[in-house]
């Protein structure tokens, strides 16, 4: 028990020994603030201007809860069309990777131009980039449960929907929430993409208007809360999958 | 030594049955009764087509030649027989009571009606004090026994084993089959099971089947009953059931 919630420190260790040298070498080096600040000077502006900081990251935030929920949502239900048309999986299967190979940055003009500048175009893509993993992970735990599982309900007189939603959907649930895992940190990097694009708020927003300026500071500030969203959403989802895995030990148990 | 009677109603009939597979006969003619309060044991080397025989049986694999003719009034087939095999195959998010009421649940009863139901097997399954552990906490031999009480409480009137206790220890599973003789005298139930144990066959049952060949057949038929010789049935069985290449 004690194991699993201390297994960050090394890593904590880590990035603060790295913190350490960062300082140290800009200090001793000369860098100028413009070019590369230390990470003290990071700090410090996190803290001194936090209202702006706070203000970006709340967009940026409702974006990726937003998209993040929207793409499970739309990955759930198809998901569950190519599950039970098996026929249809051949045919939307590789639409759906080939949705993955278009680089989303040359999508994201598009949707400007079609949703406007607005929160909307910047849902859309955190959707587009994150919902492959949850359809593939989720599909993957519908298929994977037992066929003499599935007999033994059968036996019992199970019709094909109490078979889904006793035995298939309750046996996916933590290979879905292993696809929301690795969806959560794509999602951050959707929002960034759209705010880049076209946006009047949000950090990824910020950070554009900031380097020209050479508010390096700020762009390192709003870095480090764009990945400190990223961890936490990965985190939940990471403790959530372990959690469910305990009460379902669906692997090897 | 099971529970003896004269065993006057048949309620299972299977005649002529025979399986072909990939255009190759697995076995053919397999002909018998089973009575009420009967227990069958088919016996027979590893491969030979058992589990297919109770999958046919049972209703769950039904490309068949022959007739499968059951004294019931279910409409569907599949509501006279309950089956357990040697993989538990209990639902690792639900608790023991959640696994053993899971075929009523199948059938649409309430919990509140199912639960006192389970909870008062529970004794004769050696259960108690369990009811809230989930699988991956149960040795494999409570494991067996849920997934046993599972089948039990849906009351079908007959009950197919398929090789319920081969992954179990020596000692576990001899446990478990003195256990289930006294269970079956108690619960008047009619069993086929399946095995390659002839042990457990000539413990447990009233009637042994034995199959061999290829294309599976009967090759013959044994009544065991309190005058029965083990020591030499055995010997005979072990004769009857080398492979014959």
């Amino acid at each position: 028990m004690n194991k699993t919630n201390f297994q960050f420190i090394p890593s904590l260790i880590l990035i603060l020994l790295l913190f350490v040298i960062w300082e140290f070498l800009v200090r001793v080096l000369n860098v100028e603030n413009w070019f590369l600040p230390p990470p003290s000077l990071i700090f410090i502006e996190l803290f001194s201007s936090y209202k702006i900081i706070f203000d970006h990251f709340l967009t940026t935030f409702i974006e990726v809860i937003f998209g993040l929920g929207l793409s499970a949502l739309l990955a759930i239900n198809i998901a569950i069309i190519i599950f039970f048309f098996k026929n249809l999986e051949k045919s939307i299967y590789p639409l759906l990777i080939a949705s993955q190979t278009i680089p989303v940055i040359t999508l994201s003009p598009l949707l400007l131009v079609w949703f406007g500048p607005n929160i909307l175009s910047k849902i859309i893509i955190v959707v587009i980039i994150s919902f492959f993993p949850i359809i593939v992970n989720f599909l993957d735990g519908l298929k994977s449960v037992d066929n003499e599982m599935i007999k033994m309900t059968q036996q019992f007189g199970a019709s094909k929907f109490q078979i889904f939603y006793k035995i298939q959907v309750p046996y996916s649930f933590p290979f879905f929430i292993s696809g929301m895992k690795i969806a959560s940190v794509s999602s951050v990097i959707g929002a960034v993409v759209g705010e880049w694009v076209g946006a009047s708020s949000g950090l990824g927003w910020l950070i554009k208007i900031s380097s020209p300026q050479f508010l390096t500071e700020r762009v390192f500030a709003s870095i480090f809360v764009l990945s400190f969203l990223a961890i936490l959403l990965f985190s939940f989802f990471y403790f959530l999958e372990k959690l469910t895995l305990k009460k379902y030990p669906i692997r090897g148990g | 030594m099971p529970a003896k009677g004269n065993f006057m109603n048949s309620i299972l009939q299977v005649k002529d049955l025979k399986k072909v597979y990939e255009e190759k006969v697995i076995f053919e003619d397999i002909t018998f009764d089973l009575y009420e309060n009967q227990i069958i044991s088919i016996l027979g080397p590893s491969g030979i087509g058992k589990t297919t025989l109770l999958n046919i049986i049972s209703g769950i694999d039904d490309e068949f030649y022959g007739s499968v003719n059951i004294k019931s009034s279910f409409s569907n087939k599949k509501e006279n027989f309950a089956f357990s095999q040697s993989k538990d195959l209990l639902i690792p998010w639900k608790n023991v009571l959640d696994n053993a009421v899971f075929g009523l649940e199948l059938s649409g009863i309430k919990k509140e009606k199912s639960y006192p139901i389970a909870k008062k097997l529970m004794t004769d399954f050696y259960l108690d004090g369990s009811e809230c552990k989930f699988p991956h906490q149960l040795s494999k031999g409570m494991k067996q026994r849920v997934s046993l009480i599972r089948s039990f409480l849906t009351d079908r009137p007959v009950l197919l084993l398929d090789e319920p206790f081969s992954p179990l220890d020596s000692i576990t599973r001899d446990d478990l089959q003195d256990w289930l003789i006294n269970l079956l005298k108690k619960h008047n139930k009619s069993v086929v099971l399946v095995t390659h144990d002839i042990d457990e066959a000539l413990k447990l049952s009233n009637k042994l089947i034995v199959l061999n060949n290829n294309p599976a057949n009967i090759v013959d038929e044994i009544d065991i009953n309190k005058k029965s010789n083990l020591v030499n049935l055995k010997v005979k069985i072990k004769g009857l059931l080398k492979r014959n290449e």
